[in-house]
């Protein structure tokens, strides 16, 4: 018995070990690319202006950090726990039928969120012509994997606060309310 | 199964998954998806993931982490504290004037942030101590940074008017120029507000600081001049189309990072918590917005929207009639809602039917953004108010209830004028460009 446990605590460890790099690692990524998008920005604006003269395809390169920025938030996101639940009629649930609520509710959440990280791979690009952008060529599919870890990451951290018994509320979460 | 009828139960189930605390996002993503799965089944999971993607790349969204960057560097920078200290040092010597300088900077930190949220947390911390020194009211100044706070979604730049131009294919800048005026309005209305308050009840302010001569003041401004200069050059640059929403906000926050530097307050650690509160606040409306559009296409495969429109129009409901009804069942929506989640949930279905009315539909977002504005600090749940909550433990969440009616019935008022005379919002969108 005490050999599962420690088998669990070793492996519970390693998963939050897991996601804290991942975690790390979308943070710097998306911090870059939250840079990096507002100098392209002002680049293409001092460009367009100064030099009369629009930069091709500078958009595109605006998009794709824009992926890199969306799939990094929604990873940060999860960890810091900013993905809103709303407050209906909460408080008129016992805590023995919410701490039951909590375990549905977060069993759903990773179905769905395991299954979206499932579609952005398997699903990717269903017309393969489509799949670049209009101008400088840039293929879709990397950003759809890139999404689809971020998606993973989420679904993980929902394991992870499952398996710890973590409740809603309990985060460093300015939108969720603490009652 | 009638669409209607599969519609119907998927709102049922998403108001199930709502109350047990689903994350907003990904509540309307499992209803999407099974709907779309019990219409069409092969459908459902290439539209999530297409949904998701087209959503990370779509290009006007560029507008939400920029922003809230730009808002981040002016709190970490110590704009926002100049902010303050110079509509302190302009209306601090007034009875209630503490009060009025919250509102002041409030409006302008919404001028920089486009969250409502970040207005009331910034602007308290600097504004809160200030009123308790001068033995202010708590009920007064929790309820000013509170209802001062709410201008977050309506001055532009606002995530809300971003989410709203996305959801209904509105321009962002056309939509950023109509919130302008009623947000001014409002601000006049709540200093207004403070003022008569404050008259009926001195108790509420009992004490104000000295008037500042007229070199210190000056001087005040004049350190509030760089978050001045960001307001006025983005929103000037948008307004006179010298660029584009999106530009606005890149150039925005590259200033702000600027000053941020120029002052030296580029540390790692001020760095680190800029972009991670940045990407924080970003994950947030990214979520929502993949559950929200795949919900969205979920409605469109029922056709719910287009039977409520027959419906509508065979009851014959003249476009205000509906217009008004719907602004009622928001602020109602609001005692226990997000706004976000509001808006994502409401705006598909409700679209089909105001739009084919004649209504206009960049007034009516500046509408629903100041009934969505009302439930941020309408009880039970309003965020603001659990935001100042946060700021002043020691005040109870009824004392906090009490001091905001004033400021919810300003709303209301506002709310109707700008029903009577939509050019209020109509009129800066409306000469944009020249």
């Amino acid at each position: 018995m005490s050999d599962l446990n420690s088998a669990n605590s070793g492996s519970l460890r390693f998963l939050t070990r897991l996601l804290e790099i991942s975690t790390w690692a979308f943070a710097l990524t998306g911090g870059l690319a939250v840079f990096l998008l507002a100098m392209v920005t002002i680049v293409a604006v001092a460009w367009r202006y100064l030099l009369n003269d629009p930069i091709y395809g500078i958009e595109d390169l605006s998009v794709a950090l824009l992926i890199v920025v969306a799939a990094a938030s929604v990873a940060v996101g999860a960890s810091t726990g900013s993905h809103v639940s709303v407050e209906i009629g909460n408080r008129f649930i016992g805590p023995r039928i919410r701490a039951v609520l909590n375990v549905v509710m977060r069993i759903l959440t990773v179905g769905i969120i395991a299954l979206a990280s499932y579609a952005l791979i398997e699903k990717s690009c269903g017309h393969e012509r489509a799949c670049i952008t209009s101008n400088l060529n840039i293929v879709h599919r990397p950003f759809y994997y890139l999404l689809s870890a971020a998606m993973a990451v989420y679904a993980a951290s929902e394991v992870l606060k499952l398996v710890t018994g973590k409740p809603p509320g309990t985060q460093k979460d300015p939108l969720e309310i603490v009652e | 199964m009638d669409g209607s009828v599969i519609a119907i139960l998927g709102l049922g189930a998403l108001l199930v998954l709502l109350i047990i605390r689903m994350p907003v996002g990904p509540a309307m993503m499992l209803v999407g998806t099974v709907g779309i799965w019990v219409i069409r089944s092969r459908a459902a999971l290439p539209k999530l993931a297409g949904e998701i993607f087209n959503e990370a790349s779509n290009y006007s969204l560029t507008i939400i982490p920029l922003f809230v960057l730009m808002g981040n560097f002016a709190t970490v920078s110590g704009m926002s504290r100049d902010l303050y200290s110079a509509a302190n040092s302009w209306f601090g010597h007034l009875r209630g004037g503490l009060a009025s300088a919250t509102i002041v900077g409030c409006a302008g930190f919404s001028a920089l942030s486009g969250s409502s949220l970040a207005a009331a947390l910034t602007m308290g911390r600097v504004s809160l101590p200030e009123m308790q020194r001068f033995n202010y009211h708590d009920s007064l100044s929790t309820g000013a940074i509170a209802a001062g706070g709410t201008l977050g979604i309506l001055i532009p730049p606002s995530a809300g008017f971003v989410i709203y131009a996305i959801l209904t294919e509105e321009s962002i800048g056309r939509l950023f120029m109509a919130g302008l005026l009623p947000g001014v309005l409002l601000t006049a209305a709540f200093i207004l507000a403070i003022s008569i308050v404050v008259r009926r009840n001195p108790a509420l302010a009992p004490s104000t600081q000295e008037i500042e001569p007229m070199p210190a003041r000056l001087r005040s401004l004049r350190r509030a001049g760089w978050i001045i200069g960001i307001i006025l050059l983005t929103i000037g640059g948008i307004y006179a189309g010298v660029f584009s929403a999106i530009e606005a906000a890149g150039i925005g926050s590259a200033l702000a990072m600027i000053v941020t530097a120029i002052r030296r307050k580029c540390t790692i650690s001020n760095l680190r918590r800029v972009f991670t509160s940045t990407l924080s606040s970003t994950g947030t409306v990214f979520l929502i917005l993949f559950g929200a559009f795949v919900f969205k296409s979920f409605i469109g495969f029922t056709g719910l929207a287009y039977d409520l429109s027959l419906w509508v129009e065979a009851q014959g409901f003249g476009g205000l009639q509906v217009v008004i009804a719907f602004l009622a069942l928001f602020i109602i929506l609001g005692m226990f809602m997000d706004g976000f989640a509001i808006l994502v949930l409401t705006v598909p279905i409700i679209q089909p039917i105001i739009q084919p009315l004649g209504i206009d539909m960049i007034w009516f977002g500046v509408l629903m953004v100041i009934s969505l504005e009302m439930g941020l600090i309408s009880p039970p749940v309003g965020l603001n108010v659990f935001v100042v909550k946060g700021i002043a433990p020691g005040v109870s969440l009824n004392t906090i209830f009490r001091g905001i009616w004033p400021f919810w019935f300003c709303m209301l008022a506002v709310l109707a004028v700008i029903v009577v005379f939509p050019e209020i919002a109509l009129m800066l969108p409306n000469t944009m460009f020249n």
